[in-house]
């Protein structure tokens, strides 16, 4: 992205700003000292990890900060206003004409009860637009937004569309004024990377054509990489580096930068040598924590006397590239914190699950839901099976049917070591049951916030495990050794614990009764980045001490190309294609695979393939392959009335398309070139 | 942001702030003393002896602060002495209202489906009728007596207590550690009342006091229509209903008081149950 629409008059400028939030009795700073500016029709990022302030800086910009919150110090200025002080009628008409935003819940930002066309008329009411244009002005701006059929969606309920399409509706709203500035706070997290990739391709293409400016938030490196021109990271509340965006990525000068950079799985790195990532140890210093030196001092691996007692000022490298950092040449040999092993592999060729022509139909309201359909799929032993697809493509389904927690349809077969497995939870053996256990997406949601992590991990113990109570003990602790933490935590309530830690305890409980399969349903995706690393690290070492196979569930296909042996991609409860990773990745593809590597924005260095429409109803799947209504390269009538088998092309390389995979290798070949 | 969890040790301090809730309790407080240690308090026998009837409805004076009733009693000793019935009555009617619907709302919310369905209206038919009309018709039926009095106003709260329960064990239900505990082959009872019960503890306990201060006036209300009295012992909807008749003829003060005293106790109620509510939001 260039920034070659920037002019020199800065539409928001926010000097040494500084907020605090009152906790209890007393007023905590939560960012301080924020300097930045963002020039006409530029894109600026705010980057950084849970707690670094970025949503706090966007909330006060909007006027927005909870009740507990005040600036208390610094000014921002709107299009050289200043915009901090204002009465409730000027800020209004700034929200109106001036300034926009869009949340990450696009759900919880239109109103239940009210059909879409309407709200987005109330938007243009306020804009003063006369009401017999306002039918006219909301299936314009729909349009604009890429939305194929305005007329039909201005007439739903937002309980009636998807979650791209909702986000779609609220940034047509917020662009309606063509408002001097947007603030984007996290708008693609919680959306699938095939819809991730769609809305940030609208606002970079509404950005090129209305001119506005944006401030990007995101935790995310590679959305934030892919969106702006120039960004900050931010870490407890200090701006710690400023850039232009490729430069920050590509050259880091700030420790935390270079840190956080070295978290990320390396598309370059392959499956067969797989190295540790590199972690960040140390937790992020509480609010309001009086620091002298530098706030990242403790958790720097290149900490000096220095840096404890001074804290660095943002030292200017030229080109617009400030780092507070008192070496900033030395960041890029930053030691690593874990040292870069391969992790060893011992996959075994034995089988350790099968399932055979597994389906399950779901009733709703009389009417049946194909959520699976005849899945076929074998686990090794000791192997990391990766599983992919969009949401409401069945891959929980499957895991929860693997799991016993909902029962297949008649004739399907699973088996465990050549044992069949009973269809529910309540007739599988407690030894059955410890062998296939469970990590969830979110520790906060896993444990129960009332129960401490010796009771969690203890019961689950107790029964997957047995035993006198003194064996239970020891088990508990040498569980809490596996996943790396001390025992002062044996006593701790979840809400005593990190992101992490709480993973961890969850981990452990799955590992209580020595489990053969650990089903892992996107693990690491409500985790920071430098803790994400550290938990695959985890997953990655216990898979070789204990000998555990893994289904692995993850929309991040970053991350399932660094950890999965074999990937499975699944469309509408059918598996699409079946392969080692390598393969897999290296391709050529099913269609559908194909369109979801090119949406993944760590890992398309070609061009985005984009679908038409939206998941089919798997109440109502389309006749023949049940692609054929989105895929880019349907070959004709036999796509709409055959529905092709799931057939081994190459040795254990499995694809369900009508196209041979010379003809996917030659066009797959033909765009990427 | 994230700001301090929402663990029971947040909330307590939460409510030690409140002034609001150190006010209730103290009302409340006041009240449960007279109620334990009503016989050293009262300056004369509440319920009166066989000479007090040539002493009868003597207004406030300085032997009898409160003035006298129809029997010649003293009033303010009957007040203070009428705490003990109410509280005990209101607070066992509670209790049984507060662990039945808990146990109904853990059950309607985590089965669900079917459960749900029929457990639900039946709930619902019982919620529209009207509370005093029903626990009218029972103690009709019942006779009057105070374990009826108990066991009806803790019937007409269960459908109530059981609605708001259900709603939070909704909640819990989604999350994963009810799937979890599944995926251990926990017992159904284990899951409903060590798992989800004390995640849902804090709606049970805003629930049981905004519930008595309800209580509290229901057995009042149901005392003033004379059911399910014990002539016994002094009532404060009783000693209302006694003399009423009384006020054409200016004589205030065996209903005034009472009156007062039955405000103080469910605006003191009322208050802890506010502060407790704030707290758990």
């Amino acid at each position: 992205m260039t920034g070659d629409a920037i002019t020199d008059q800065a539409v928001l400028e926010v000097d040494d700003l500084a907020i605090e939030y009152k906790l209890g009795t007393e007023w905590k700073t939560a960012v301080r000292g924020i300097n930045f500016s963002i020039g006409h029709g530029e894109s600026y990022g705010l980057v950084g990890e849970s707690g670094c302030g970025k949503s706090t800086i966007a909330m006060a910009i909007m006027h927005y900060l909870p009740r507990n919150g005040r600036i208390s110090g610094g000014s921002i200025r709107l299009n050289g206003r200043d915009f901090t002080d204002l009465s409730g009628r000027e800020l209004r008409q700034a929200r109106i004409n001036d300034i926009s935003m869009v949340y990450q819940d696009p759900g919880s930002s239109l109103n239940p009860s009210i059909k879409i066309g309407t709200q987005v008329a109330d938007v243009f009411d306020l804009l003063g637009v006369p009401a017999r244009e306002h039918r006219d002005r909301v299936l314009e701006i729909l349009r604009k937004v890429q939305i194929a059929d305005p007329a039909r969606v201005s007439d739903r309920y937002p309980h009636q569309l998807s979650g791209g399409m909702l986000q779609r509706v609220v940034i047509a709203m917020a662009i309606a004024s063509e408002p001097a500035l947007l603030v984007l706070d996290e708008p693609t997290t919680g959306l699938d990377a095939t819809v991730e990739a769609e809305v940030l391709d609208l606002v970079a293409g509404l950005r090129d054509e209305i001119g506005t400016s944006v401030l990007f938030i995101s935790h995310s490196l590679s959305v934030i990489r892919k969106m702006c021109d120039r960004t900050a990271v931010l870490y407890a509340g200090r701006m710690m580096a400023e850039g232009q965006t490729e430069e920050i990525f590509t050259a880091p000068r700030h420790p935390y930068t270079v840190g956080l950079l070295r978290c990320l799985p390396d598309p370059e790195t392959g499956t067969t040598d797989r190295t540790a990532l590199d972690t960040i140890p140390g937790v992020l210093p509480p609010l309001g924590a009086e620091i002298v030196g530098c706030v990242y001092a403790d958790r720097c691996a290149m900490s000096e006397d220095i840096c404890i007692e001074v804290e660095p000022e943002l030292n200017d490298l030229g080109g617009g590239r400030v780092s507070r950092c008192h070496f900033p040449d030395e960041a890029p040999n930053l030691p690593r914190a874990v040292a870069p092993d391969p992790v060893p592999r011992r996959v075994h060729d034995q089988t350790l699950v099968e399932i055979k022509g597994a389906s399950k139909t779901f009733m709703q309201d009389g009417h049946p839901v194909y959520a699976l359909s005849n899945i076929d799929l074998e686990i090794h032993v000791g192997e990391t099976v990766g599983l992919v697809g969009e949401s409401g493509s069945g891959k929980s389904t499957l895991a929860k049917v693997l799991l016993g927690i909902h029962a297949p349809d008649e004739g399907s077969v699973i088996t465990l070591s050549g044992g069949e497995l009973a269809a529910e939870l309540e007739k599988r053996g407690q030894e059955e049951i410890g062998a296939v256990q469970m990590v969830f997406q979110n520790p906060d949601s896993a444990l129960n916030r009332r129960h401490s992590v010796h009771r969690i991990i203890g019961r689950a113990v107790q029964l997957l495990r047995g035993g006198a109570r003194n064996e239970r003990e020891e088990r508990i602790k040498s569980l809490l050794r596996e996943v790396r933490m001390g025992m002062q935590h044996y006593n701790s309530k979840p809400r005593q614990l990190s992101g992490g830690l709480k993973q961890r305890v969850a981990i452990a409980r799955a590992f209580a009764g020595s489990p053969a399969l650990v089903v892992c349903d996107e693990p690491t995706s409500a985790l920071d980045v430098s803790v994400q690393a550290a938990i695959i690290n985890l997953l990655a070492e216990l898979q070789v001490e204990e000998n555990v196979a893994y289904l692995f569930i993850s929309h991040d296909l970053n991350v399932v190309r660094y950890i999965a042996d074999r990937v499975a991609v699944m469309y509408l409860g059918r598996l699409m294609e079946v392969g080692t990773a390598d393969r897999v990745f290296a391709g050529p593809n099913h269609p559908y695979t194909e369109a979801l590597l090119s949406a993944s924005p760590e890992l398309a260095d070609h061009k985005r393939i984009r679908l038409q429409g939206e998941i089919p109803e798997p109440s109502n799947p389309p006749s023949g392959c049940v692609f054929q209504t989105r895929c880019p390269r349907k070959i004709g009538e036999i796509c709409e009335t055959v529905e092709p088998e799931l057939e081994e092309a190459e040795p254990g390389w499995f694809k369900r398309c009508h196209i041979p995979v010379e003809e996917l290798r030659a066009a797959q070949i033909g765009i990427s070139a | 942001m994230a700001l301090p969890a929402t663990s029971l040790a947040y909330r307590w301090r939460v409510l030690r702030r409140s002034t609001t809730f150190w006010v209730g309790s103290a009302i409340v407080l006041m009240w449960v003393v007279f109620a334990i240690f009503g016989d050293f308090v009262t300056p004369y026998e509440p319920q009166g002896t066989p000479q007090d009837i040539l002493n009868r409805l003597q207004p406030p004076s300085s032997e009898h602060w409160f003035g006298t009733d129809d029997l010649g009693r003293d009033v303010l000793s009957r007040v203070l002495a009428g705490s003990r019935r109410v509280l005990t009555v209101a607070l066992a009617a509670t209790v049984i209202g507060t662990v039945l619907g808990t146990a109904v709302g853990l059950i309607v919310g985590y089965y669900g489906g079917l459960v749900d369905d029929v457990i639900g209206r039946v709930l619902d038919a019982f919620l529209s009728i009207p509370l005093v009309i029903t626990g009218m018709l029972a103690l009709a039926a019942l006779g009057p007596n105070t374990l009826g009095v108990i066991i009806v106003i803790g019937l007409v709260f269960t459908p109530i207590i059981a609605k708001t329960v259900r709603a939070a064990v909704l909640g819990e239900r989604q999350l994963d550690y009810v799937t979890a505990a599944q995926l251990r082959k926990e017992s159904s009872l284990y899951i409903l009342f060590v798992e989800i019960l004390p995640n849902v503890m804090g709606v049970v306990i805003v629930e049981f006091t905004v519930r008595l201060g309800y209580a509290i006036f229901t057995v009042l209300a149901l005392s003033f229509l004379g059911l399910g009295i014990d002539p016994t012992v002094p009532d404060w909807g009783l000693m209302i209903y006694q003399h009423y008749g009384y006020l054409t003829g200016n004589i205030w003060w065996p209903v005034l008081f009472p009156s007062l005293a039955i405000a103080s106790l469910v605006v003191g109620v009322n208050l802890v149950a506010d502060a407790i509510g704030q707290a758990f939001e």
